[in-house]
């Protein structure tokens, strides 16, 4: 859920940064958040056994300034999942076998291959690069336009996801404050700043420059397939917290933390 | 509580308890002890605990490696999950009892609950400690019971675990709709024996995940005000079979 939350919702994020940019060189969070760079890098250490077992300290904090406006957009989320896109997502469901929707849910992650290639290649993993295009090649021949996904079952090929807040991060960029989009949800300032980015990198994007509407449309479905393989995910999720605005906050923080850390482990493989 | 049962019990603490072939074996015993004179049925009982003891010795040999041991655990409660006695509606109860055994064993709240709360642990009076670790123990059984419900059916792939010291890290992946989830469970050793202290969830781990949400509760509403909510929530969340 998370993840698909933090996919590229390209449009909003061209609207919202037609806001964001004008002060971009001198928004006073950003410099602070390249002044603490090395704070960053020393709390992304990797090291799994540094916890809170032998010192008491708190984990990731993230400044939240914007709290207020934020929640209200996490109840808006909450809203439009509840009142538009499950209910969409279930008929979708109910119409289309599941194993035709994770072909879709496949064929659509095989067109964002520039977004990964490019985020590969700009932190130096030149064989998770490697590994991406023989993926791309072979989902795209032989998976049938990238429906199937051979490379992976037939070839053992892993997916190398990065995006451009991934790369951000790799570079010792640090989370910069917390922001809840309206229909993209959760994100931070660096990885607002990667999926402005990356939508110049991906197919999406590019429809979307062409024609608003197709890329919309194609944008919508791609949201409501993959939302109809997960649901019942944000209601446990629902269920199981306490305050869903703080622990969506947390849990988002952690969950880029750990790619990014996972990016530094796999950088070693050459 | 069976006589066989309880001698494994006790000897065998890490070992899976409620395997159906245990289950079975308890039955078999029986049977054969009623058909046999006196002196013999010293005679297997005193071979029977000797045999414990065996495995005893043997069990700090065979679970020396968290990864091991995490998955006799995940074994145990995979068998009482697909078991087909205890699916049916008049074993729920005790089924899920069956569960709540083998987490409370497998799991260390005491350890949990210190860390989700970090720095107000130490303000808290001995009585109020316990207290909470009773709430939050129920509140993980709860959600821990209904996620690996879902997951029954799934497979569970163990990763090559990593140990430092007394602590471990032992990644899982499970396959779920196409997609692998992963979920490390981290160990630490106390006494020859692994426990459970946090689970990790796509990158998110499950203390520090309550830990800021409970850092923002007791920073609104007092200590009080979260052991309210938490209440709450153990009392909402549907036990199962009811």
């Amino acid at each position: 859920m998370i993840k698909d939350i933090s996919k590229a919702k390209l449009i909003a994020v061209l609207l919202f940064l037609l806001v964001l940019v004008p002060g971009w060189g001198n928004h006073s969070c950003l410099r602070v958040n390249f002044q603490s760079s090395a704070w960053a890098a020393e709390e992304m250490s990797d090291d799994p056994f540094l916890d809170d077992l032998d010192q008491q300290e708190t984990g990731p904090e993230v400044s939240d300034p914007l709290e207020p406006v934020n929640r209200f957009f996490f109840h808006f989320n909450d809203k439009l999942y509840f009142w538009a896109l499950k209910p969409v997502a279930r008929a979708y469901g109910a119409v289309l076998p599941q194993d035709v929707r994770i072909c879709i849910r496949n064929a659509f992650h095989n067109l964002f291959f520039p977004v990964r290639f490019v985020n590969n290649v700009l932190q130096g993993k030149f064989k998770n690069a490697g590994i991406e295009v023989s993926r791309f090649l072979i989902n795209t021949t032989a998976g049938v336009a990238g429906f199937g996904d051979p490379a992976k079952d037939v070839f053992g090929l892993e997916i190398k996801e990065e995006d451009l807040g991934q790369t951000f991060g790799y570079w010792g960029m640090g989370d910069g404050i917390y922001f809840c989009w309206p229909v993209l949800g959760p994100s931070t300032m660096r990885d607002t700043a990667g999926l402005f980015g990356d939508s110049y990198l991906s197919p999406l994007g590019w429809v979307m420059q062409n024609d608003l509407n197709d890329g919309l449309a194609l944008h919508g479905g791609q949201q409501v397939n993959n939302t109809s393989l997960v649901i019942g995910d944000y209601e446990a999720f629902l269920q199981s917290s306490f305050d869903p605005y703080i622990s969506l906050r947390d849990a988002y923080i952690q969950y880029r933390q750990s790619k990014i850390k996972d990016s530094e482990k796999n950088a070693k493989i050459y | 509580m069976k006589f066989t049962s309880a001698v494994y019990w006790y000897c065998c603490p890490g070992l899976p308890r409620h395997s159906p072939s245990l289950l079975r074996f308890d039955y078999y015993f029986r049977v054969v002890m009623n058909k046999l004179s006196v002196r013999w049925q010293t005679t297997a009982i005193l071979m029977y605990c000797l045999f414990a003891l065996l495995l005893k010795a043997d069990e700090a040999a065979c679970l020396n490696s968290p990864a091991d041991y995490m998955q006799s655990a995940v074994e145990e409660i995979m068998a009482i999950l697909n078991d087909d006695q205890l699916k049916l509606p008049e074993n729920s109860q005790h089924r899920r009892e069956l569960i709540l055994t083998v987490v409370r064993h497998h799991f260390d709240f005491k350890e949990m609950s210190k860390l989700t709360l970090g720095k107000h642990w130490q303000d808290m009076a001995d009585a109020d400690k316990d207290h909470f670790v009773e709430l939050f123990s129920r509140l993980i059984e709860n959600s821990y019971i209904n996620k690996i419900e879902t997951y029954s059916d799934e497979k569970i792939i163990f990763l090559k675990e990593s140990v430092r010291e007394n602590k471990s890290l032992v990644p899982t992946l499970i396959k779920h709709n196409d997609l692998d989830i992963p979920i490390s469970y981290k160990l630490y050793k106390a006494q020859d024996r692994w426990r459970i202290y946090d689970v990790i969830i796509e990158g998110v781990s499950l203390v520090q995940n309550y830990r800021s949400q409970f850092n923002d509760i007791i920073m609104k509403e007092k200590y009080a005000g979260l052991v309210k909510r938490i209440d709450e929530k153990v009392g909402k969340i549907p036990v199962e079979g009811q």
